[in-house]
C-alpha cells in the first residue's frame, strides 16, 4: 500500500521523501485501513454466525433462523444488538483490569492476521517479506487473551479451560507451521503475495498438488488450523466437560461476543490462508501474474474483481467445510488430542519438511517428473471428489429421500 | 494444603453437607454437576471430588423429581392410575403403562384377548425404538457430535405421528387399559407402520455410518468404564446395559409374558467388539442393535395380528379385588426390567404399589466406576447408562 | 483405573497400527462428511407453525388427538360418570336435585372443566353413556390468566341446565361438530380474570336456598303446627285451623276449593291427602301440610331436624321412609310391581350404568326381581339413593361406608 499513497502524493506534485505530511497521510491511512479490516473482520464475523446456523440447520434436517430479515439475514445483526444492550458485569473477586482487557488482546491477535491476507492483486494491507513469520507470530498473541480471561476470571473451572485451551492452542501451533512452512520452501519467499504468485490458476499449478508431502502438509496445516480455533473436533475448552464454558463462563454481554467474533473470524482467516499457501490464493487460470501486473484500464480493474471473486469464492468454500466438520464429528477428549498432536502432527510436519526438500532438489534435476506428481495428484483428487459426491447421492438415494434443495427454508 | 488427621472418605449414606465438609478439608475440589444438565437426563446432581483432570469420585445425588407417584397409586382407583404411570418414564410409558396393566390382571385373573395382547406389543416396540433414538442421540450429543441427536428426533417425530394416530397423544400416551388396550388399531395403520418400518432400517444403517463406527466416537467410548459381568449382575442393572456386559438376560425370552412366546428376535449382547467387554460402546451399540430387532418383532407383529377380536376382556366399571391380594409384573421396559408389585386394598384403591425401574440401581454403580475417570468421562459415562430421572425418583 | 485413560487401540510405534489409525480416521470423516452433505440436500421436516404450513396445524391433527375437553349439553344426562373417573378432580359438577313433579329431579347448576390441570388422560370420555363429554382437537389456548383456564359449560348458575333423557336403547346420540362449543369458551390471551364476586355476592349465594333473616321457617313452622295438630287430632274444626295455618291464607280458590277453609277442611276430614294444591303457599306451604300429615299418620311430630328440615326434594321421600317406620319394609309388604315403582323412583334415574347394569331400570329389576343384594351401586344417586334403598329394601339405615 505503501507504493500506492507514494504515488497519490505525487500525483499532487510533492516528493514523498520530502513532503512534510508524508507520514500523516500514512497514519491517516493506516487508520482508515486498520478501520475498514476490522470492520471487515466482525462483519464477516457476523455473516458466518447466521451462515453457520444456516448451514448447520439444513445438514440437521431443520430451517435455522429464517424470520429476522430475509431468509434471517439479520438474525446475527439482533443479536449483536441484544449483547450490546445486555449488563455488564464483572465478578467481584475478578481482576479487574485482566478481566477487562483479556477479549482486546484476542481481538488484536486476531485482526493483526488480516494486514497480510492477500485479498486479490493488489488488494492487501502490507504486503510485508516475512509474511507468513508475521502471521504465525501475532496468532499466538490470541493464547495470551485466553490465559488472561481464564486466570481473571477466579473461578477454577474458567482456569481449567483456559490452561487447556491454552495447551490445545500452543501445542498445535507446531505442526501448523512446520506444515506452512512447505510452501515457504517451495516457494522461496514468506511473503503471502510472493508465495501465491509461484503458484498458478489452475489446480496442478497448486502447491497442494505438488508432491503427496505437500498434500499431506495441507491437511496438517487444517487440522492445526481446526485446532488453534477451538473448532470441533477440538472445542474442548468451550461446550463440553466442565459444562460450562471454559474461559469464558464469567463473560457477559458485548465482552462475551469478542470471543465469539474471534472464533467465527477465525474460520476466515484459517480459510484464508490455506487459500494462500496450498490453493493458489487469487490466481486466475488463464493469467500469469507477470501478464496480470502488465494489464492496464478496464481489463485489470475486471481481472482485479475476478481475482478477488476467486479468493472470496476459495476461502468461503473452506468456511464451509470448517463449519461442516463442526457438525458432523464428535469431541476429541484432551488427553487424545494431545496424543494426536505430539505423536502424529508433530512427525509427520516435521518428516514432511525434510522429504519435500529433497522433493525439491529431485524435482530440480529431473523437471518432468514434478510436472507428472503435478497432474497425478490432481487426478486423483478429481477423482476422489467425484467419488465422495457420487456417495452422497447414494447415501440420499439409499435412504429413499429425494434431492431437494429449494423448499422449506 | 495439609489435612492434621486422616482423611474420611465420604459415602454414598451421607448428606451433601457432610460430603463436602470431608471433600474441602483434604484439599480436593468439590464440584456439583447439576441438577440443572445441559443434557436430557433429567434433573440429577452429581457431586464430583476431583483435584483438576482427573475425578476421584463422583456421588449421585436423587431425589430432585421425585412426585410420591407410588402413594398416589394409594389414593388412585385401579384404572385411574394408569395416566401415572406414563409419568414414571414418559420416554418409554407404554411400557410402564403395560407393567401396571399386568400387576393388576394378575391380581384380577384376568387373561387379554389376542388381538389385545398384539396392539400392546406393537405400541410397546414402537416405544422401544423412539425410546433407544433418544438414548443414542443424547449418547452422542453429549460426547460432542450434535448432528444424530437431530437425525434420531426426526425418526422418533415419524414413531410420535403413529402412535398419536393410534392413541391421540404423542408423550404420555395412556394406551393401555386393565384387560386390554383402549383404542383399536385404526385403519390403514399396519400399511403405515410397514412404510416407516422400510424407512426406519435404512436409517439406521446410516446412522452407523455416521456415529457408530465414528473412529473419534470409537476412541471416546471403548474402554470407558467397562463393566465385568459379575459387577453388573452385583449391582443389579438391567437392560442394554446389563446385557453389553455379556449376560444374556432378557424379560421377553427368560420370563416371557404377552405374546412374545410366538415372535422369533434375538436378544443383542455385548461382545466388547471395539474395546473391552461391557464399555460404553458396547452399550451404544446393543441400543443400536435391540432398534433393529424391534423392526423385526414390529414386522412378525402385523403379520400375525388376527383380523378381527376383542381389544379388550370383559372388565367391571369399577375394579375391586379382595383386600390384601398381591401381585408382581415384569417386563421388558426399554430401560431394562421394570417391575410392578402391587397389593390391592379395601376399596377401589390398590394399598401399596411399589414400582421397580432400572435407572435407580443404575445409580448406584456410577460412583464405582467414577473412579479415575476424567469429567469429560463421567458425562459419556452416564448417557451411556441410559439414565432417565423420572424413572429414579418416581 | 489405567484401561480408562488408555492410549488408542494400539500403541502407536507399530508403523502398521499407525497407518491402521490415520486410515480408519479418514474413513470416518469420509463417511460422516457424506452423510451430513446428504442431508443437506434434502427437505428439512421443520413445520413451520403457525404461519408458513400449508393447511391449518389443527386440520392434520389424527381424530383422536386428545385436546382441550368439550361437553355437549344438549345430551349431558348429569350422570357424573366423567367427575368420578377423572383420577385429579379436574371436573366439577353440581347437581340441583328436584322433585320430580315441581321441579325437575335433576338440574346442573355447574360444570366446570379446568383444562389448566387437566392431563389429557381421556379416562373420563370413555364412561360417558352418550359421549356428550369428548377430546377436541383444539390446542391452542393459552392465556395470560390461570383463572380463565376454567371451561364453564354451564354459563350460568342461576340457570341450571336439564340433563338429557336418551331415548331407550339408543346407540348413536345427536352431537354439533366437535370443538365448536370448546372454540367458542375459549378465552383471547389478554383476557381479562374473570371477576371475583363481592362479598355481598358470595352472601347472596350463600345464602340462596336458605330461609332468610326473619322470614318464614318451614321447617320449624311446620314442627310446630304438627306437634299442634297432634293434640287436637281428633277435633275436626281444631285441626281444621291448625292446617288452614299452613295455607297460603289468600282464599284465591286455585286449589279448586272455593277458599282455604274448603281445602283445609278437606283435609282434615281425611277427604284429601293432596298437599300440593296450594299454589300462594308453594313448596312451603306443601311441605308444611306434609309435616303435619305425616306426623297424624305416625302419631309422632317427625322429630329429628334433619328429617322435616330437609328440602322439599326428599319430602316425598321422607314420607315413604316414614310410611313403615317400625313395621316390615316396604319390600316385604309391597307387590313387586309397586316396589319396583318405588325403587326407581330412589335411584337417581341417569342410566349411567356405573352400577354394571345398563340403566337404572336394569338394576332396579336386579334387585326386585332377580336378588341383587349390593344397595351401594348408585353413584349418581350417593348417600341419599343408599340410604332409600337401604330403607326400602331392608328397613333399616345403611352402614357406615
Amino acid at each position: 500500500m505503501q507504493e500506492w499513497i507514494d504515488s497519490l502524493i505525487r500525483g499532487w506534485g510533492h516528493d514523498p521523501a520530502t513532503w512534510p505530511w508524508t507520514q500523516f497521510l500514512y497514519l491517516a491511512f493506516m487508520g482508515l485501513f486498520a478501520f475498514i479490516v476490522i470492520n471487515f473482520a466482525a462483519i464477516s464475523a457476523g455473516i458466518f454466525s447466521w451462515a453457520e446456523r444456516r448451514v448447520a440447520a439444513r445438514m440437521q434436517s431443520r430451517v435455522g433462523p429464517n424470520r429476522v430479515g430475509p431468509f434471517g439475514f439479520l438474525q446475527w445483526v439482533a443479536d449483536a444488538v441484544k449483547l450490546l444492550l445486555k449488563e455488564d458485569l464483572v465478578p467481584a473477586e475478578a481482576d479487574s483490569v485482566l478481566f477487562r482487557a483479556a477479549p482486546y488482546f484476542m481481538m488484536v491477535g486476531f485482526a493483526c492476521v488480516f494486514v497480510c491476507l492477500p485479498f486479490s492483486h493488489r488488494l492487501i494491507v502490507a504486503d510485508m517479506n516475512i509474511g507468513i513469520f508475521y502471521i504465525i507470530a501475532v496468532t499466538a498473541l490470541i493464547v495470551v487473551g485466553i490465559i488472561m480471561s481464564g486466570w481473571s476470571s477466579n473461578s477454577k473451572w474458567s482456569l481449567f479451560g483456559a490452561i487447556r485451551s491454552a495447551a490445545q492452542i500452543i501445542s498445535y501451533e507446531i505442526p501448523g507451521g512446520m506444515a506452512l512452512m512447505i510452501p515457504v520452501l517451495l516457494a522461496g519467499t514468506l511473503s503471502t503475495q510472493g508465495i501465491i504468485r509461484a503458484q498458478g490458476g489452475w489446480p496442478w499449478q497448486w502447491f497442494i498438488f505438488d508432491n503427496p508431502f505437500s498434500f499431506a502438509a495441507f491437511f496438517i496445516y487444517f487440522i492445526s488450523a481446526l485446532a488453534e480455533g477451538n473448532r470441533t473436533p477440538f472445542d474442548l475448552p468451550e461446550a463440553e466437560s466442565e459444562l460450562v464454558s471454559g474461559y469464558n463462563t464469567e463473560y457477559s454481554g458485548m465482552r462475551f461476543s469478542y470471543f465469539f467474533l474471534v472464533e467465527w473470524g477465525n474460520m476466515w482467516v484459517m480459510s484464508a490462508l490455506a487459500t494462500t499457501m496450498f490453493l493458489g490464493g487469487w490466481q486466475l487460470p488463464f493469467l500469469s501474474p507477470a501478464q496480470f501486473d502488465a494489464l492496464t484500464g478496464f481489463p485489470a480493474v475486471a481481472a482485479e474483481l475476478a481475482s478477488l471473486a476467486v479468493f472470496a469464492g476459495k476461502t468461503l468454500f473452506f468456511v464451509f467445510v470448517v463449519m461442516w466438520l463442526r457438525w458432523t464429528l464428535p469431541r476429541i477428549r484432551v488427553d487424545q488430542m494431545m496424543n494426536m498432536c505430539w505423536k502424529y502432527l508433530v512427525p509427520a510436519s516435521f518428516a514432511g519438511v525434510i522429504f519435500v526438500a529433497g522433493w525439491m532438489l529431485v524435482v530440480h534435476a529431473v523437471p518432468w517428473l514434478g510436472w507428472a506428481m503435478r497432474f497425478v495428484l490432481t487426478g486423483v483428487a478429481t477423482v476422489g471428489v467425484a467419488m465422495f459426491a457420487l456417495r452422497t447421492m447414494k447415501n440420499l438415494r439409499d435412504t429413499g429421500d429425494k434431492f431437494d434443495f429449494s423448499s422449506n427454508w | 494444603m495439609t489435612s492434621p488427621k486422616p482423611l474420611e472418605i465420604p459415602t454414598m449414606d451421607m448428606t451433601s453437607k457432610e460430603v463436602l465438609r470431608r471433600i474441602e478439608v483434604g484439599g480436593d475440589m468439590l464440584l456439583n454437576m447439576g441438577p440443572q444438565h445441559p443434557s436430557t437426563h433429567g434433573v440429577i446432581n452429581f457431586l464430583v471430588q476431583t483435584d483438576g483432570e482427573v475425578m476421584k469420585r463422583a456421588i449421585p445425588e436423587v431425589g430432585y423429581l421425585h412426585r410420591s407417584l407410588e402413594k398416589i397409586g394409594e389414593r388412585c382407583t385401579y384404572n385411574g392410575y394408569m395416566p401415572y404411570t406414563d409419568r414414571v418414564d414418559y420416554i418409554a410409558a407404554m411400557f410402564a403403562n403395560q407393567g401396571w396393566a399386568m400387576a393388576v390382571e394378575r391380581l384380577l385373573g384376568t387373561v387379554v384377548p389376542e388381538r389385545g395382547e398384539y396392539c400392546r406389543v406393537i405400541a410397546c416396540e414402537l416405544n422401544r425404538i423412539a425410546s433407544h433414538l433418544i438414548s443414542v442421540g443424547t449418547m452422542a450429543m453429549d460426547v460432542g457430535a450434535v448432528t444424530p441427536f437431530p437425525y434420531a428426533l426426526r425418526e422418533r417425530e415419524f414413531i410420535n405421528d403413529l402412535l398419536e394416530e393410534l392413541c391421540g397423544a404423542r408423550l404420555t400416551y395412556n394406551y393401555l387399559r386393565i384387560g386390554g388396550v383402549a383404542f383399536d388399531l385404526p385403519t390403514g395403520y399396519e400399511e403405515k407402520v410397514a412404510t416407516f418400518l422400510d424407512h426406519f432400517e435404512k436409517i439406521l444403517d446410516e446412522f452407523n455410518r455416521l456415529i457408530t463406527y465414528n473412529e473419534i466416537f470409537i476412541k471416546r467410548l471403548a474402554h470407558l468404564a467397562p463393566i465385568p459381568a459379575q459387577m453388573a449382575i452385583d449391582y443389579c442393572l438391567v437392560g442394554p446395559n446389563l446385557r453389553a456386559s455379556g449376560v444374556k438376560f432378557d424379560v421377553r425370552k427368560d420370563l416371557p409374558y404377552s405374546i412374545y412366546p410366538a415372535l422369533q428376535f434375538n436378544v443383542p449382547v455385548g461382545k466388547g467388539e471395539m474395546g473391552t467387554l461391557g464399555d460404553a460402546w458396547d452399550r451404544f451399540w446393543c441400543r443400536v442393535e435391540e432398534m433393529r430387532q424391534s423392526c423385526r418383532i414390529l414386522r412378525q407383529c402385523l403379520a400375525q395380528i388376527p383380523k378381527g377380536g376383542e381389544i379388550m376382556a370383559k372388565m367391571p366399571r369399577k375394579i375391586k379385588i379382595a383386600e390384601g391380594t398381591e401381585a408382581y409384573s415384569r417386563i421388558e421396559s426399554a430401560r431394562g426390567d421394570m417391575q410392578y408389585y402391587a397389593v390391592a386394598g379395601p376399596g377401589e384403591n390398590a394399598w401399596r404399589v411399589k414400582i421397580r425401574t432400572g435407572s435407580f440401581t443404575a445409580m448406584g454403580i456410577i460412583d464405582a466406576l467414577s473412579r479415575g475417570l476424567m469429567i469429560a468421562d463421567l458425562v459419556a459415562l452416564i448417557a451411556s447408562l441410559d439414565v432417565v430421572a423420572p424413572e429414579i425418583d418416581r | 483405573m489405567a484401561e480408562q485413560l488408555a492410549p488408542p487401540r494400539q500403541a502407536p510405534g507399530a508403523v502398521g497400527a499407525y497407518v491402521k489409525n490415520v486410515r480408519d480416521t479418514a474413513k470416518s470423516f469420509w463417511e460422516g462428511m457424506s452423510v451430513t452433505l446428504s442431508y443437506m440436500f434434502r427437505k428439512p421436516i421443520t413445520i413451520q407453525y403457525p404461519d408458513r404450513t400449508d393447511v391449518p396445524v389443527r386440520d392434520t391433527i389424527p381424530a383422536r388427538y386428545r385436546g382441550f375437553l368439550e361437553v355437549d349439553m344438549d345430551t349431558c344426562t348429569a350422570c357424573q360418570a366423567c367427575e368420578r373417573a377423572c383420577p385429579i378432580a379436574v371436573i366439577n359438577i353440581d347437581i340441583l336435585k328436584g322433585d320430580g313433579k315441581t321441579t325437575p329431579k335433576l338440574r346442573m347448576e355447574r360444570f366446570d372443566i379446568d383444562i389448566g390441570k387437566c392431563m389429557y388422560c381421556g379416562l373420563c370420555v370413555e364412561p360417558c353413556p352418550t359421549g356428550s363429554i369428548q377430546h377436541t382437537r383444539e390446542f391452542e389456548g393459552a392465556v395470560e390468566n390461570f383463572d380463565n383456564l376454567t371451561l364453564r359449560f354451564v354459563p350460568d348458575v342461576l340457570h341450571p341446565v336439564v340433563p338429557y333423557k336418551p331415548p331407550k336403547g339408543a346407540e348413536a346420540f345427536p352431537r354439533i361438530p366437535l370443538g365448536e362449543i370448546t372454540r367458542a369458551l375459549l378465552k383471547a390471551w389478554d383476557a381479562p380474570r374473570p371477576a371475583f364476586p363481592s362479598l355481598e355476592e358470595t352472601a347472596k349465594a350463600a345464602a340462596h336456598g336458605k330461609p332468610k333473616e326473619g322470614a318464614l321457617d318451614p321447617a320449624a313452622l311446620g314442627r310446630q303446627l304438627a306437634a299442634k295438630a297432634l293434640s287436637v287430632k281428633d277435633d275436626k274444626p281444631k285441626l281444621q285451623k291448625v292446617l288452614e295455618e299452613a295455607m297460603a291464607g289468600t282464599d284465591c280458590g286455585d286449589c279448586g276449593y272455593p277458599d282455604c277453609f274448603g281445602y283445609s277442611d278437606a283435609i282434615a276430614q281425611g277427604k284429601d291427602t293432596a298437599t300440593d294444591k296450594c299454589a300462594p303457599g308453594g313448596a312451603d306451604s306443601k311441605s308444611m301440610l306434609e309435616t303435619i300429615l305425616v306426623s297424624l299418620k305416625t302419631g309422632a311430630v317427625p322429630g329429628e331436624p334433619a328429617k322435616p328440615a330437609a328440602s322439599a326434594a326428599s319430602a316425598p321421600a321422607a314420607e315413604a321412609k316414614a310410611e313403615a317406620p317400625a313395621g316390615p319394609p316396604l319390600s316385604q309388604t309391597l307387590p313387586k310391581d309397586e316396589l319396583y315403582k318405588v325403587v326407581l323412583d330412589a335411584m337417581a334415574g341417569t342410566d349411567c350404568g356405573d352400577c354394571e347394569y345398563d340403566d337404572c331400570d336394569g338394576y332396579t329389576k336386579g334387585i326386585v326381581y332377580e336378588g341383587q343384594t349390593d344397595l351401594n351401586r348408585c353413584a349418581p344417586g350417593g348417600e341419599d339413593t343408599r340410604v332409600k334403598l337401604f330403607q326400602i329394601m331392608l328397613g333399616t339405615k345403611p352402614p357406615p361406608k
